[in-house]
């Protein structure tokens, strides 16, 4: 049974893997990716020599991804609870259907929404705040880099709630009925069935989710940020990925990305095993 | 209940099985070396092509080239008039595919792959080196004998070129070179609402002071537009990749220097034949200051920083900018808006812009011979070389670039006591850029959507003295593409055509060997020059918006310097000496 | 069976109903702006609400529909969407299903073996040349394939196995059945709101995906997707060059808007399908203990 899913990986993540080698070597398009001359550790050595001023991206990065991460799965979380709590279930169903609804909209029509009611000057919402009189100029959300971290994770959180209520719906309605049958029999009310049914069979569903997730944190969606970025906001805005691709694959030198990419490789794997290994302490449960 | 659980189960796999199989034969079809699916195609191809077209070439006969260039509004040469013309004479059609992402990063999978195409485009001399480092394109010194007018039309360029393939060969080839019409030279310059010209009695503004003045004045005395939106001074869409570059422009427009062809960092300076540290010049900071007494005046569009170009042109279809700086191209666009809410005096028309220390200087542009935007080469996967060569081989005759870009006799132009005069249906052409693409011509200046751009077309004059291409004469470009409120502008300010303070004060300079001098940029000096890119787009918003303006760009200096920024431009300036050295002695 | 209500609950219910309220508001104003926008006459939208749409102008849509490759596009699309993610919700599922198995030989190496894929990456040339080499470009088949097998997914239905007692496949066992037909006739069913979930983001993202049309069939029309060709458009007319030679006369934010519409409309139409798997509580009372 587990043929198919071994032979893919196999297949799709781990053969190509082989072209590592390129990270040790001179290759040249055209060539063969195991033909270019080794050279050792030549172009981590180089990374590690580029790499003096990065700590302002690590920690855009990790501020900005990790607290997306953390809230959106714990907001997801708890939309699921509200929603399943709700007595008219038309109405979840309406909220849950469309809570998905921005999960479809591009980053470029995000910015273009977030531009039309942010905009400094002709934001409709900053229009109305200084019509009011409530204050004097506009807020510059798009352009000052203070807000740049919190209008980034509110739209992550925004964006992708609705497909992590997916998951905890589908958890929430696995929960075998008669764990609540037995609550109620033992007297427990609304809020003792949450806390003491509901809440423990999500746990592990959110552990899994936060670790496995947590693996992908120095990932970032580059069309989000060279988006939103721009040259007023840059130093709250600016993450590694975007630097990995400006000086590796944009200047087409293949080594030098490859190298980046094996680094960024272990290193996912090691917050992973990392992540893992705090979650079990706290939880008793885990992925591995 | 259990049986129907069953019986679902088994419906799911049967259709799981059922669609396996489909995919299973869907690839079969595939593999089988696409016989029946070109045959297919084949036939679709004829029928659109005799029903959408009523010509008799169809791709059956034709010996069919995928190309991929830059940007193809058409799907096929046969779906041009000219594309058609040139299949019915040589047998040779090119399939056009589209490509938007990052073209560099496709053409290096491309070669990594092995799966580039016949004829290949290639994205700048960072590309177009790997190619040849990696010995796909063929030499076209050794098919010399089937290229005698290519050779000759060339000869002055063929000696860049061959510097450019880096191996004494000759591997490829860029259109439109040679390049010396003034008018088709990018100048900086500002799109301003004619209106608010008119109103102040169609001053001619040029310098950077005249600029500043006349949008103070003009903020106050049209605070909002036609539909009540406040107006702002001047805007730019500073949020695209390419927005703070914009900002760092004009060196060019004195007499000083050439940027045209190079990054933000550094200049080539005309009267010491030199590479310079941009940001070490006077006029640099001039620029910056400019946008910084803007920005304190209030003239300049707070939103600027986050806008991106949708957001500008907006700001100009209901004419709420006054003024738009360098994007001038959205001004067609947003013309046509205004003249349908029936403001069509709020038109935009071009103007000049100079640094006040530029003033009554002439403004350089840089004569084209070389165009790495554009550059193409025959691949050793090339089924029929011969036949192609022969293509581009008449294309260089004096027959065929006039059929390249001046069209069809008859159709586009016509013969009156020996002279070549543009028919009606030309002029209808130059206003419809659709029709144009249909008809395969270049039209006017800024001819980068041409269909038949792959081949190598020079902007120059023909034997009878004109340009092969009549859209470029300013009379005819100006009668064709112009409105009636854009005419009455260029007459109230007393031009005698839209160019005509560019044409005054242009001076065309070669300075072709100077694009040569490309730094490897996987080397280390090619990081810092990066690095030194990164320093500016980082500080330029900041030294704009700063109260304090000399602190602000001292703090950039003071970041620039920390980078080795002088050995880059030693790098280049030893580039220099060298490529000259080899032109020298490739020309004798 | 009912149990008294209490006034807290009712407090409970009514801040409730009125968060998800307020949250519906949040989710569904962006996308009325983004519907009104694209059949709004495209000048002077700035800085308007657009509760309503202003003036009525479809040409953004006409833009998009001119192209006769679109029906084909959006035929391709739709097989995807179906084929890959049934397909891969079979291979997932069963290979969940089986590292969930315990006492499985190699089980720990083999989950993790599964589970790094989600991390390890070769980077875009070396996957293009493999994807070469295995005869997937140009090919229907590279948009199922490589998407069979995803370890995401997998740890989903781990996690969901695991919580149900392990004694429920002891009694499959029992009655002579062997695992692949303990999965797919007990297993499968009682996973159904996960399934559901699963088959659904599957859906979604076979719908979505553009990058591997981009990379891999660039050359062939026929595989065009729908989101490609959006794509396509898209970046045609917002295309600097275009621009500047003035071909473009559409309102390149108002195609933006209607791209968005087109996209989210056909998920919107599978979406209260499947959500009554995910929504709805199975029974697995019916196995004895």
């Amino acid at each position: 049974m587990l043929a198919p899913a071994i032979i893919c990986s196999l297949l799709f993540s781990y053969i190509p893997l082989s072209a590592w080698y390129v990270a040790f070597s001179e290759y040249h398009l055209g060539g063969s990716l195991f033909g270019g001359e080794f050279v050792g550790l030549k172009y981590f050595y180089k990374i590690f020599q580029d790499s003096s001023d990065l700590g302002y991206l690590v920690q855009n990065t990790l501020v900005i991804n990790g607290v997306s991460l953390a809230v959106v799965l714990v907001a997801a979380m708890a939309l699921a609870i509200l929603l399943q709590e709700c007595r008219w279930k038309k109405g979840a169903k309406l909220v849950q259907t469309v809570s998905f609804f921005p999960y479809f909209i591009s980053w470029v029509v995000a910015y273009a929404l977030v531009w039309a009611l942010l905009a400094v000057k002709s934001g409709s919402i900053n229009q109305f705040l200084v019509n009011a009189g409530i204050l004097k100029q506009g807020i510059n959300v798009l352009g000052e880099a203070k807000y740049s971290w919190r209008l980034m994770i509110l739209l992550n959180v925004w964006k992708s709630i609705g497909y992590n209520t997916v998951i905890f719906l589908s958890t929430i309605a696995g929960i075998p009925s008669d764990q609540y049958e037995a609550a109620r029999i033992d007297g427990a009310g609304r809020f003792q069935l949450i806390r003491y049914v509901t809440l423990p069979n999500l746990l592990p569903t959110l552990s899994v989710l936060l670790v496995m997730n947590a693996g992908w944190i120095l990932n970032s969606n580059l069309e989000q940020f060279f988006i939103f970025y721009n040259a007023t906001n840059w130093s709250r805005m600016e993450v590694l990925d975007m630097y990995i691709y400006k000086f590796g694959l944009k200047m087409l030198d293949f080594p030098y990305a490859t190298a980046m990419s094996v680094i960024k490789s272990f290193v996912s794997i090691l917050l992973l095993v990392a992540v893992n290994k705090v979650v079990k302490r706290i939880n008793k449960q885990s992925m591995f | 209940m259990k049986r129907g659980k069953v019986k679902q189960i088994l419906a799911l796999t049967l259709t799981v099985a059922l669609l396996g199989a489909l995919a299973g034969g869907c690839a079969g079809k595939n593999d089988e070396s696409g016989q029946p699916d070109a045959k297919e195609a084949e036939t679709m191809g004829e029928a659109q092509a005799s029903g959408e077209n009523g010509e008799a070439v169809s791709e059956k006969d034709l010996y069919m080239i995928d190309v991929m260039p830059n940007s193809p509004a058409q799907d096929s040469s046969l779906d041009t008039a000219v594309g058609r013309e040139l299949a019915e004479r040589f047998g040779i059609g090119f399939h056009y595919i589209e490509y938007n992402g990052d073209m560099q990063e496709k053409q290096a999978a491309m070669l990594a792959g092995g799966d580039y195409n016949e004829i290949q485009c290639m994205e700048k001399t960072a590309i177009s080196d790997q190619y040849i480092k990696a010995g796909v394109l063929l030499d076209l010194d050794d098919y010399k004998d089937l290229l005698p007018d290519f050779y000759e039309r060339f000869k002055d360029i063929i000696p860049y070129w061959r510097l450019l393939s880096r191996d004494g060969g000759l591997h490829l080839w860029q259109a439109p070179v040679p390049n010396d019409y003034l008018s088709t030279m990018s100048h900086y310059n500002i799109a301003v609402r004619t209106d608010v010209l008119e109103y102040y009695g169609w001053p001619n503004l040029v310098t950077a002071s005249d600029w500043i003045e006349f949008l103070k004045k003009a903020v106050k005395d049209f605070p909002e537009t036609y539909d009540g939106t406040p107006t702002v001074g001047l805007t730019l869409p500073g949020a695209e990749s390419y927005g703070m570059n914009l900002l760092a422009a004009p060196n060019e427009e004195g007499d000083t220097y050439a940027v045209d062809i190079g990054g933000v960092n550094w200049v080539y300076n005309l009267k010491t034949e030199q590479f310079e540290d941009a940001w070490h010049t006077a006029e640099r900071k001039e620029c910056l200051k400019f946008f910084h007494d803007l920005y304190q005046e209030g003239v300049l569009d707070p939103e600027m920083f986050t806008d991106t170009i949708d957001m500008t042109v907006e700001k100009m279809s209901n004419g709420s900018a006054i003024a738009v700086w360098y994007v001038k191209w959205n001004s067609k666009d947003a013309n046509q808006k205004l003249a349908a809410a029936g403001h069509p005096e709020m038109s935009y028309i071009e103007q000049p812009f100079q640094l006040d220390s530029q003033e009554g200087q002439k403004f350089v542009a840089a004569a084209l011979y070389t165009y790495p935007h554009n550059q193409w080469g025959v691949t050793d996967k090339c089924k029929d070389p011969e036949k192609f060569f022969q293509l581009l081989n008449w294309c260089c005759t004096e027959e065929g670039q006039l059929l390249l870009q001046n069209g069809i006799e008859g159709v586009h132009y016509e013969m009156q006591n020996g002279e070549r005069v543009p028919t009606e249906f030309y002029g209808e052409m130059i206003r419809d850029v659709a029709l144009l693409g249909s008809e395969g011509l270049p039209g006017g200046p800024g001819s980068e959507l041409y269909p038949l751009k792959l081949f190598p077309y020079c902007v120059t004059t023909s034997e009878d003295g004109r340009p092969y291409n009549l859209g470029l004469e300013q009379e005819y470009a100006d009668k064709f593409a112009l409105s009636d409120r854009e005419k009455e502008a260029f007459q109230g300010l007393g031009w005698n055509s839209s160019q005509q303070w560019w044409m005054d004060h242009g001076k065309l300079v070669d300075v072709t060997i100077v694009s040569s001098c490309e730094l490897d940029r996987t080397s280390d000096l090619g990081k810092i020059e990066e690095k030194l890119n990164e320093v500016y787009q980082k500080y330029a918003g900041q030294i704009v918006i700063a109260d304090d303006f000399e602190k602000a760009f001292a703090d950039m200096m003071a970041e620039y310097e920390k980078l080795d920024y002088q050995s880059v431009i030693d790098a280049r300036n030893t580039l220099l000496k060298e490529n000259k050295e080899e032109l020298a002695e490739a020309m004798k | 069976m009912k149990y008294k209500r209490k006034l807290s609950d009712h407090i409970f219910d009514l801040c409730n109903g009125l968060f998800l309220v307020m949250l519906f508001v949040i989710m569904v104003y962006p996308f009325l702006y983004v519907i009104n926008y694209s059949i709004s006459v495209p000048v002077g939208l700035r800085g308007a609400l657009l509760l309503l749409p202003k003036g009525f102008d479809l040409s953004a849509y006409k833009t998009l529909f001119q192209d006769n490759n679109i029906l084909g596009a959006f035929f391709i699309s739709i097989a995807r969407s179906t084929i890959t993610p049934i397909l891969m919700l079979s291979v997932t599922g069963m290979a969940a299903y089986a590292l969930a198995t315990q006492n499985l030989a190699f089980g720990r190496f083999l989950k993790t073996f599964c589970t790094l894929t989600m991390y390890v990456s070769a980077g875009t040339i070396a996957s293009y040349i493999f994807m070469k080499q295995y005869h997937l470009m140009n090919n229907f088949l590279v948009y199922v394939i490589p998407y069979l097998f995803n370890a995401y997914n997998m740890i989903l239905i781990i996690s969901y196995i695991e919580s149900i007692p392990y004694s429920l496949r002891e009694a499959v066992y029992v009655d002579g059945g062997n695992d692949l037909q303990a999965y797919w006739r007990v297993f499968f069913p009682i996973c159904k709101p996960v399934n559901a979930a699963i088959l659904m983001f599957g859906i979604v993202s076979q719908w979505n995906s553009f990058m591997d049309t981009q990379l891999y069939c660039a050359m062939e029309e026929k595989l065009y997707t729908l989101q490609y060709l959006l794509y396509n458009m898209l970046a045609s007319i917002s295309n600097i060059e275009a621009l500047k030679s003035g071909a473009v006369e559409v309102n390149a934010q108002s195609v933006k808007m209607a791209i968005t519409v087109i996209t989210v409309f056909p998920v919107m139409c599978v979406y209260p399908f499947l959500q009554k798997y995910f929504t709805s509580g199975i029974m697995i009372g019916s196995v004895k203990e």
